[in-house]
C-alpha cells in the first residue's frame, strides 16, 4: 500500500516550513500537528531536525517522547544523527526509523553499521537532490547548501548495497514550490534501487502525489499542503483512491479517541 | 484519553527490541503494565504480552539465558498470551533464520523466510515493510481477537520471516504478499499472535489491544 507521510521540519521545538529548505517560517507546536495528522489517518510521520547538522546533534528526543504517547503509527526521525549511539537514542525515544544524510556522506560505513545493529528496515537514507545543467542530480547536505559531489543515482545505489532500507528523496529545487514533485528524479531513483522510495518536495495538490506514485514512489511526503490546511490527509487519500492507487482504506481509519 | 479497563498485562523483556512503544499502547488502552525479566514474574502474570524485534536465534538464546523458556511454556497453557512480530514467530516449533533454531513450541509450525518472488515471478522487496490488509483464513473471526476488525482494514508490518503454521485452524488471518497468502495472525485457545504491530497500526491496532485486554 502507498503511504501518505506528513513531513514535519522542526527548528528549536517549532514546526517550520521553508522554500527550497530555506527561509524557514514558524508554524506551530509539532506535537499538535502530529496528533492532528494521526487523527486524519496519516500512515506514518516524518520528523526532520532542520538545523541539527549546524549544531551536530539532533534535538528532537523530547518531542518524540511526547508524540508517541498519543500517536500510534511509525515515526521516522532525521537530522544530525552521526553515529550508532545517536540513532539508538532516537529509537529509544520511540522512533521506529532513523534517517541519515550528512553523516552517511562523510562516512558511508555508518549505513552498514546501522543496518547491522538495528536492521535494514530501520535505516532511511535521506538525499537532498539538486538538478544540474546536464540533467543529472547531485546530492547535497545541510538543507541543500553543502555540495557533496555525489551523483544521486550512484549514491543511492551504493547506499542500498550497504544496507539502507528506504530512501527519503527530497528535490531541493521543487521543495516549497507547490508545483509537483520532480518526477524525473523519482523515476531515475526508483528504477535504480529495489527499496521503498519516499518522494518529498513540491506537493501543491493531491494529484501531485498520484503523479509521484505513478512515477514509481512508494510513499509521498507532504508538508505545507497540510500545515497551511490546503488539504487533509483524508482528502489526499480519497484522491489517491479515485485514481486507482492502493492505499489504506478510509473505512480502516477509525476515529481516534480524544 | 485512556480507557478504564483495569486489566494487568505483563510484558516479557528479553532485550529484543524496544518495548516502550508496546507498553505505551497498552497503557493508552487502560492496562496496568509490568515489565518481566524473570520466570517468577512470568508465573505471577495475569496475561502475557511477548513482543520482539530482531533475530530469532539471539532472541531464543536470550530467553534461555534469562531462564524464561519453561516459565513461558507453562504460562501459555492457561493465561491469555499475545506474541507480536518476532514474539509470534517464536511461539512456533522452529525457525530457519540463520540455520535451524528451536522455538517455544506453543504452536505447531515453522518460521521461514518470506518468498523472494511473487507467484508471477517478480522480485519481492524484503523486509516486507508497510501496511497490508488482512483477511480471515478458514477460521471465523467472530470469536477471536480480531472480532472487531472489519473487512476493510490494514495493519503495519515489518518482517523478513513468516510463520508457516502446521494446522490451518490455527491460522487466524493472512495477508497477500505477491500472491502468496502469508500468516498475519494466529490463535489456538488462549494463545494468540500477530505478525503485524498493533502498537503501530493506528486506532485499529489499539482496538485489537483492547480486545486482548478483555479476553
Amino acid at each position: 500500500m502507498i503511504r501518505l507521510i506528513p513531513r514535519l521540519d522542526i527548528k528549536s521545538s517549532h514546526l517550520i516550513k521553508g522554500v527550497k529548505l530555506e527561509g524557514l517560517r514558524k508554524i506551530g507546536n509539532p506535537n499538535e500537528y502530529a496528533r492532528r495528522y494521526y487523527e486524519q489517518g496519516a500512515d506514518e510521520l516524518l520528523y526532520m531536525d532542520a538545523v541539527a547538522s549546524l549544531y551536530g546533534r539532533n534535538n528532537l528526543t523530547e518531542i518524540i517522547k511526547e508524540t508517541v504517547k498519543s500517536v500510534f503509527i511509525p515515526i521516522t526521525v532525521g537530522g544530525g544523527i552521526r553515529s550508532v549511539a545517536d540513532a539508538r537514542e532516537i529509537l529509544r525515544s520511540g522512533a521506529d526509523k532513523v534517517a541519515i544524510n550528512t553523516a552517511a556522506v562523510q562516512r558511508p560505513d555508518l549505513i552498514n553499521e546501522m543496518a547491522k545493529t538495528f536492521g535494514e528496515q530501520c535505516v532511511v537514507l535521506s538525499v537532498e537532490a539538486i538538478k544540474q545543467a546536464d540533467g543529472k542530480w547531485l546530492a547535497f547536505t545541510d538543507n541543500g547548501r553543502e555540495h557533496t559531489g555525489l551523483d544521486v543515482v550512484e549514491w543511492v545505489t551504493q547506499a542500498v548495497e550497504r544496507g539502507a532500507g528506504e530512501i527519503l528523496l527530497t528535490s531541493v529545487d521543487h521543495e516549497g514550490g507547490r508545483k509537483g514533485y520532480d518526477l524525473d528524479l523519482v523515476r531515475a531513483v526508483t528504477s535504480a534501487v529495489n527499496v521503498p522510495v519516499i518522494a518529498s518536495g513540491g506537493m501543491g495538490e493531491a494529484m501531485h502525489g498520484v503523479d509521484a506514485v505513478k512515477a514509481g514512489a512508494d510513499a509521498i511526503a507532504m508538508a505545507d499542503i497540510l500545515h497551511y490546511d490546503r488539504d487533509t490527509v483524508g482528502g489526499i487519500r480519497q484522491v489517491c483512491l479515485d485514481n486507482g492507487l492502493e492505499v489504506r482504506p478510509p473505512q480502516a481509519i477509525l476515529e481516534a479517541a480524544s | 484519553m485512556s480507557k478504564s479497563t483495569s486489566a494487568k498485562v505483563t510484558i516479557i523483556d528479553y532485550g529484543a527490541g524496544n518495548l516502550l512503544n508496546v507498553q505505551r499502547a497498552f497503557e493508552h488502552q487502560g492496562a496496568q503494565t509490568e515489565i518481566a525479566t524473570t520466570p517468577e514474574q512470568v508465573e505471577q502474570a495475569e496475561r502475557l504480552v511477548f513482543p520482539g524485534v530482531g533475530a530469532f536465534p539471539e532472541a531464543m538464546q536470550q530467553l534461555k539465558t534469562q531462564n524464561l523458556v519453561e516459565a513461558i511454556q507453562i504460562a501459555a497453557e492457561q493465561k491469555p498470551f499475545l506474541g507480536i512480530c518476532l514474539g509470534m514467530q517464536m511461539m512456533l516449533e522452529e525457525s530457519e533464520e540463520f540455520g535451524t533454531t528451536e522455538g517455544l513450541k506453543l504452536l505447531p509450525g515453522k518460521v521461514r523466510k518470506l518468498p523472494e518472488t511473487s507467484v508471477s515471478g517478480e522480485v519481492m522487496t524484503i523486509p516486507h515493510m508497510g501496511w497490508a490488509q488482512i483477511r480471515p483464513n478458514k477460521t471465523a473471526w467472530q470469536s477471536s481477537l480480531l472480532a472487531s476488525v472489519p473487512e476493510a482494514n490494514a495493519f503495519y508490518f515489518v518482517h523478513s520471516y513468516f510463520a508457516e503454521v502446521a494446522n490451518e485452524a490455527d491460522q487466524l488471518a493472512v495477508f497477500d504478499f505477491g500472491g502468496h497468502a502469508i500468516t498475519a495472525a494466529v490463535q489456538q485457545d488462549n494463545r494468540m499472535g500477530c505478525q503485524f504491530h498493533p502498537e503501530k497500526s493506528g486506532e485499529m491496532g489499539l482496538k485489537l489491544i483492547e480486545a486482548f485486554l478483555k479476553v
